[in-house]
């Protein structure tokens, strides 16, 4: 199992802190999660808790190579 | 006439979203002359399942519901697949699964080595937000709409007859929409939902044979 750095917990513990509380986040087998049921997963720092980190690590993995591929391709266009 | 088989589980919040929103391809199944076997609430279940399968033998086959790895599942999480089991029930069928995880082992297993001709899934848990008040009319619901339509364009873009691959597509590119359209939006809800976008677009793949169709 991966370890989590701590900033990442932290990161998503706000970020589910500032979630608009009228909205809940289906995670598949685990059901219906409420922003407060969010933050009690993160606290006690289990399974659900993980999944909800490594969504997050996803998205910015994906912002990450999205960037990269459009400073490639502007570097490519500058060289044209 | 082609055969389709969708199974619409409705037991809890997550199931109805899914039931309520694959009705549109089941629309699009209608309109294309497709004879569609929808079992849906308490007859997503294993027996009657495996009866439409044996006895109809659908090309085309449609999960909606909860799993994990090696199954899928229906009506009050009843086992309908299960790996090691009955895998080979998805013989020579297309295979869409929503159901968490199950292109991880299943879907690859399936396609593998028990003839199954190709299994689009996702490989970890599909995930959505949703607004609660909206449980009764879900298809209203715009904060569950951008994964629930990217995830339809699937079973959708299969009925019309395109393949696995360029089906595969479509969906990956209404993700992409979805994500443009969030990464733009001043709403509350959005940087939760895009979120959720990636995330089920980057798990969701392809096993088989992208080139099947029905």
């Amino acid at each position: 199992m991966t370890e989590i750095a701590e900033e990442d917990w932290e990161v998503v513990k706000h970020r589910v802190e500032s979630m608009p509380a009228h909205i809940k986040l289906a995670l598949g087998s685990y059901g219906s999660l409420s922003r407060d049921d969010m933050l009690t997963h993160l606290e006690k720092r289990d399974a659900i808790g993980r999944k909800m980190v490594e969504m997050q690590i996803g998205y910015l993995k994906f912002f990450k190579r999205e960037m990269e591929k459009l400073a490639h391709e502007q570097t490519a266009d500058n060289e044209a | 006439m082609s055969r389709l088989l969708i199974t619409r589980p409705d037991h809890d919040d997550v199931t109805a979203y899914l039931h309520a929103w694959s009705g549109k391809v089941i629309e699009e199944a209608r309109r294309h002359g497709l004879e569609i076997f929808d079992l849906k609430g308490e007859r997503a279940n294993r027996k009657d399942m495996e009866s439409i399968i044996r006895d109809k033998q659908p090309v085309l086959v449609l999960f909606n519901g909860h799993g994990n790895e090696k199954e899928i599942a229906g009506y009050n999480d009843d086992t309908l697949i299960s790996l090691g089991h009955n895998e080979n029930l998805l013989d020579r069928k297309i295979v869409y699964s929503v159901a968490c995880s199950s292109a991880k082992e299943l879907g690859r297993k399936c396609t593998d080595s028990a003839n199954c001709s190709a299994f689009i899934g996702y490989e970890e848990d599909f995930a959505f937000y949703y607004d609660p008040n909206r449980l009764s009319r879900p298809l209203s619901d715009a904060i569950a709409a951008p994964n629930l339509d990217s995830s339809n364009q699937v079973g959708i873009s299969l009925v019309k007859g395109n393949d696995a691959k360029e089906s595969f597509r479509m969906s990956q590119n209404a993700f992409r929409k979805w994500i443009g359209k969030f990464m733009g939006s001043k709403e509350l809800e959005a940087p939760y939902v895009l979120q959720t976008l990636i995330h089920n677009m980057m798990s969701q793949s392809l096993h088989g044979n992208g080139g099947s169709k029905i």
